[in-house]
């Protein structure tokens, strides 16, 4: 499986590790450097953050974050954040993944041939398209406004990208009986 | 895998079969139901109402056929957001494959820390684009521009997000920062199921790396390539957040995409109806080149099975 390693690696394949590691290590720093920057910042005093924002923070003004908090409400904000993320995602697994395994499994392929494509065209759709009808849409079912609303709008939103990567998984599976 | 039949008896086997495919169905049905509610329905009133001159907010709308389309046909404004967004796609496309494989490449063949590497490279995709937007946004406007002074390089110092000529690059570069994980995760797996004997083989041969991974890696990853290289375009093309909250559609329009004409249209100059014909030409636009990529990386695939 994984490739046989010998004990003492040539030196010219020790070179070659060192190099790898080095040039990882050093994308590491670069894709995670504004993640430092942010902590950075997040503690300093606002003079401090304009006037020198990479440097290390001096002081460390950790009521920052209490101020972050309450002035975003946070923890109603994260509650509805979970709410409808885990409720959606609940949603789109179990449905999505019933309805690839049908597609991938059906006798009847052209039908269900079909319907995956007609699932993929969903993949395709930018948002704006459907922005102005789906505001009229909800406002109809009376949605608006409401978690719940937002889970099964997001239900249906990512069912087709769900049901595509499903179906592509499952159809790998299948072959390799 | 045979199927067996509930009811052993050949007479019933007909109804039997009906019921079951019925049954089948049934299971289909409601992911069907949410997306033709939340997807299809909307995608059909968005074509209607590219047919109309509904201004968005009033009651009423008069039908007035393609007069919609005609007139984007002769709008200059619409026009250079358009060759933005192609730009980006394809520059972002290019980008984020190549970092992804990259990536790929260089977390499979680390000694040790694989997950690490790997774990830590994704992390930027899954944040959210406007929060990447405006951190960049800041990093921009001050860091960058402090590290111009202190160089004496004026496009630096001057924030780089406000020049017409750079703006667009930008965005590019900060989508290639924050998507180039996802793609690496799909490369991963793609280069997780190349038989390694093949490798061997290749060594046997004597062929140095290069070699190895123009004819044995990247033939064989055509499949993770083919997904990638559509899902990109597709994300390019339908990019929002990330470009707004980073320059708001640049200085003038230098980095609009088509994505915030239509909102602007839509919204702001109250032409729900041009806006929405907009969309449905973005589409458009998407479908036939996400076809026309699978049709021509689904025959490199099949060329690289054999």
């Amino acid at each position: 499986m994984r490739e046989t390693r010998k004990h003492r690696r040539a030196p010219r394949r020790r070179l070659q590790d060192i190099l790898i590691m080095a040039i990882m290590s050093f994308c590491v720093l670069i894709i995670l450097y504004p993640f430092f920057i942010m902590l950075f910042v997040s503690v300093k005093s606002t003079k401090e953050a304009l006037i020198s924002p990479s440097s290390l923070p001096t002081e460390f003004h950790w009521e920052n974050f209490v101020i972050a908090w309450q002035k975003m409400n946070f923890l109603n904000v994260f509650k509805n954040s979970v709410f409808v993320t885990s409720l959606s995602l609940i949603g789109i697994i179990i449905l999505s993944g019933l309805a690839a395994y049908i597609i991938a499994w059906s006798k009847y392929t052209r039908f269900y041939n079909f319907l995956y494509l007609f699932f993929l065209c969903g993949i395709m759709i930018p948002f704006y398209t459907s922005l102005v009808p789906l505001v009229k849409l909800m406002t109809a079912l009376g949605l608006t406004n409401s978690r719940v609303g937002m889970t099964l709008y997001y239900c249906g939103r990512n069912m087709p990208m769900a049901v595509f990567l499903y179906t592509g998984f499952i159809r790998g599976i299948k072959e390799r009986y | 895998m045979g199927r067996m039949k509930t009811s052993g008896v050949s007479m019933n086997s007909g109804r039997v079969k009906v019921k079951r495919s019925l049954l089948e169905f049934l299971i289909v049905v409601p992911a069907l139901v949410f997306y033709l509610i939340f997807v299809i329905y909307p995608l059909i009133g968005g074509i209607y109402y590219s047919m109309t001159d509904w201004n968005g907010i009033s009651a009423e709308h008069h039908m007035i056929g393609i007069q919609n389309y005609l007139s984007l046909l002769k709008d200059s404004h619409v026009l250079e957001p358009l060759k933005n967004t192609f730009i980006y796609a394809f520059f972002t496309t290019i980008l984020l494959n190549v970092l992804g494989l990259a990536m790929a490449i260089g977390a499979e063949h680390v000694v040790r820390g694989k997950n690490f590497f790997r774990s830590l490279l994704f992390i930027p995709s899954v944040l959210s684009s406007i929060v990447v937007g405006y951190i960049f946004n800041f990093i921009f406007a001050n860091i960058i521009s402090d590290l111009g002074k202190a160089l004496n390089i004026a496009v630096l110092a001057n924030n780089l997000l406000g020049s017409r000529q750079w703006s667009l690059a930008i965005a590019i570069l900060v989508d290639a920062w924050k998507g180039a994980g996802w793609y690496m995760v799909i490369y991963i797996a793609g280069l997780q199921s190349i038989d390694h004997s093949l490798y061997e083989v290749a060594d046997i041969d004597g062929a140095t790396g290069w070699q190895k991974f123009r004819n044995v890696t990247f033939p064989l990853l055509a499949p993770a390539f083919t997904i990638n290289m559509v899902l990109a375009v597709e994300r390019a093309f339908k990019q929002y957040d990330l470009v707004l909250a980073l320059t708001g559609g640049g200085p003038g329009r230098a980095s609009e995409l088509v994505s915030m004409t239509i909102y602007n249209e839509s919204f702001t100059n109250k032409r729900a109806g041009y806006g929405s014909a907009l969309g449905v030409i973005l589409f458009l636009i998407i479908v036939v080149i996400t076809l026309f990529q699978m049709k021509v990386l689904r025959r490199r695939e099949d060329n690289a099975r054999d």
